[in-house]
């Protein structure tokens, strides 16, 4: 079972057809994710392309609940791009409704992923994403914690990010002038 | 003594809508036709959605799903709920745990922000002094604009009591907000043009711009042109490179094939290139509309012959083009959709008027038909003499419409071919209603600097 020199890394191993990669999480859980959705991850298509991991990838800062959500989405986009890569009329660039359809059932996909999570799920997905490198991940999940506090005055965000309040009052007082239509609600 | 002339108006209106009724029934009784051009109209939120299911057949057949759909009569909830349903989260506001979120990181707080709606943005600029540096830096700009954001928003002027009184309109959450200019009231501006979050405004006097953004209180008075006899001139705004950071140019033309171009990269005028002899001028320039720009391409409507001119700031190439317009049209104007160039206008046959869209074939420079405001709104000003003025002309239309004792702001999503109610705006700490005229659509960025 020793890699070939041009074969990137054991870690890889064909199931299927498919390449796969064994990922290990914080609280020792083994998952398997095709190689094509690890490629999401600018982190973990560093790893395999760097090679030499025999028994799976070890990811301390990733628990097993977080992990399969990584895995999901990850799965999901890797299918979507295979899926609109072999579609020929993709590429002649002509139906450009079915590519805009599939995309907005993607973002749909993505919106009920992020909302189903608990907040502290929700946490652990961003710190995940952040940490392996899954733009589109970070940019769904980011999206979701936007729309929690959009609504918020900055005196709850102080609160729930245990911030301190270091303007003057007058300082405060004056910015609430200068960007007084922002305020009217 | 003579007959009583019926009086025209509201019940022609209802003639003819229940005429064309009447020709549905008898045309579409079975359901297997293939499927009509239809509207859903929804009055809780008074927007109209246009879904086009191929194969027009005239715009009689929507009044048959509009009749359908309009069963119990509408029920209007007050303006604050309907905004607030605006609003597109999919959950209320949820209380946000502190004991997870205080362990947020701090470098992500950017990523977040990036994403919040703009008014959000500034208000955040209040928490602390980290965040207020952070999200006025070079960094959060660029993040910000790498994030895709909704649609344009409205910035208007109108002139009551002599000053100039700002009205901003936010589409997505149909709200209007008051900033103010920090000019002297007697310095009345209009704005004329803007590009990359930044909007350009052209004091009266017809020799002072100003560039500024919208959102925050500065403002830079860019040198006054050179040329002192004014007549007027058409204004158009581009950028150098792919945001506000790379620079912008200003650019005038006058009917006299007179023009220069602002540089904010060196601040000066300058006039490129003397005109091509082999356009005719005077220009004819159509001063109710203004100029498009696609990337680096300005294009101005002109008549005489009825066309567009398009000068590339880049290259310093001028092309003319003779376009025949459409009959019965008033009040046009050009847009712009995706680098298509557009054209809107009132079509006014018999005393009906309708607002339509064109889009510009290239291939045989000839204006095309892609879309018509729903005839049940259209019925509204039968009869009536219409003025249309058109603010923005990229991706989102204002539509000012105006007859005698009524007037309608509109909205026209040209990529959703959707048409939407503008609720009325108003003078802060006042109940008069503003009649809209004059404006321009810009896309809001937090941090773009003139």
């Amino acid at each position: 079972m020793a890699a070939e020199k041009g074969e990137k890394g054991a870690a890889a191993k064909e199931v299927a057809g498919e390449r796969m990669v064994t990922l290990e999480s914080s609280d020792g859980e083994e998952f398997h994710m095709s190689e094509a959705a690890a490629q999401l991850s600018t982190l973990l298509r560093h790893v395999i392309e760097g090679g030499g991991i025999d028994n799976g990838i070890p990811l301390p800062k990733v628990a097993a609940r977080t992990l399969e959500k990584v895995i999901m989405y990850c799965e999901k986009h890797a299918k979507a791009a295979a899926k609109s890569d072999s579609d020929p009329s993709a590429a002649a660039g002509s139906s450009s409704d079915n590519t805009a359809a599939a995309s907005e059932d993607l973002e749909k996909w993505d919106r009920k992923l992020v909302n189903g999570l608990s907040q502290d799920a929700l946490f652990d997905l961003i710190v995940a994403a952040d940490y392996l490198v899954i733009d589109g991940l970070l940019d769904a999940t980011c999206r979701k914690v936007a729309d929690m506090m959009k609504g918020k005055t900055p005196d709850e965000i102080r609160k729930i990010f245990n911030i301190l309040n270091d303007f003057t009052k007058e300082e405060e007082e004056e910015m609430r002038r200068e960007y007084a239509w922002a305020f009217d609600d | 003594m003579g007959e009583r002339r019926p009086v025209m108006g509201e019940v022609a209106a209802l003639r003819q809508l229940v005429g064309q009724v009447q020709e549905l029934w008898d045309l579409y009784g079975a359901p297997a036709h293939p499927l009509p051009r239809w509207y859903l109209l929804d009055f809780e939120h008074g927007s109209i959605k246009d879904d086009y299911c191929g194969g027009r057949t005239g715009y009689n057949s929507e009044l048959l799903k509009i009749m359908e759909t309009n069963q119990s009569p509408p029920r209007k909830r007050p303006r604050r709920d309907r905004n607030r349903e605006r609003a597109p989260c999919s959950n209320p506001t949820k209380v946000m745990k502190q004991e997870i979120w205080r362990e947020f990181p701090e470098d992500l707080f950017e990523t977040v922000i990036a994403r919040l709606p703009v008014a959000a943005i500034f208000r955040f600029r209040t928490v602390c002094r980290k965040w207020n540096s952070l999200l006025g830096s070079d960094n959060f700009s660029h993040q910000y604009s790498d994030v895709p954001h909704g649609l344009p928003w409205f910035y208007t002027i109108t002139h009551e009591n002599g000053n100039n009184n700002v009205a901003m309109y936010d589409p997505s959450l149909n709200k209007w907000h008051h900033p103010s200019i920090p000019l002297a009231p007697t310095k009345i501006v209009i704005p004329v043009a803007s590009v990359g979050g930044l909007v350009c405004l052209l004091d009266l006097s017809h020799r002072n711009f100003y560039i500024c953004n919208p959102l925050m209180q500065s403002l830079k008075e860019i040198p006054p042109i050179s040329v002192q006899a004014w007549s007027r001139v058409t204004v158009g705004m581009v950028l150098n490179g792919r945001n506000y950071n790379g620079g912008y140019k200003v650019m005038w033309l006058g009917n006299d094939g007179t023009y220069e171009v602002y540089d904010s990269t060196n601040n000066t005028w300058s006039c490129p290139g003397n005109f091509p002899p082999s356009i005719k001028l005077p220009l004819g320039l159509n001063f109710r509309s203004q100029p498009v720009a696609v990337g680096s391409t300005l294009y101005f409507m002109c008549a005489e012959p009825d066309g567009v001119l398009s000068y590339d700031v880049s290259s310093g190439i001028w092309k003319q083009f003779s376009i025949p317009l459409p009959l019965h049209l008033t009040d046009h104007t050009l847009a712009e959709f995706q680098g298509r160039v557009m054209l809107v206008g009132l079509l006014c046959k018999n005393a009906a008027t309708c607002v339509c869209i064109w889009e510009l074939q290239k291939m045989t420079l000839l204006w095309k038909e892609v879309d018509r405001m729903p005839n049940i709104w259209c019925l509204e000003f039968y009869g009536k003499h219409m003025k249309m003025t058109c603010l923005g002309n990229s991706g989102l239309l204002m539509l000012s419409l105006k007859a005698k004792r009524m007037n309608r702001l509109v909205t026209y999503n040209l990529s959703k071919k959707e048409w939407q109610k503008v609720p009325d705006c108003m003078l802060p700490c006042s109940r008069k209603k503003q009649w809209i005229a004059c404006g321009i659509a810009f896309d809001p960025c937090p941090s773009a600097l003139a």
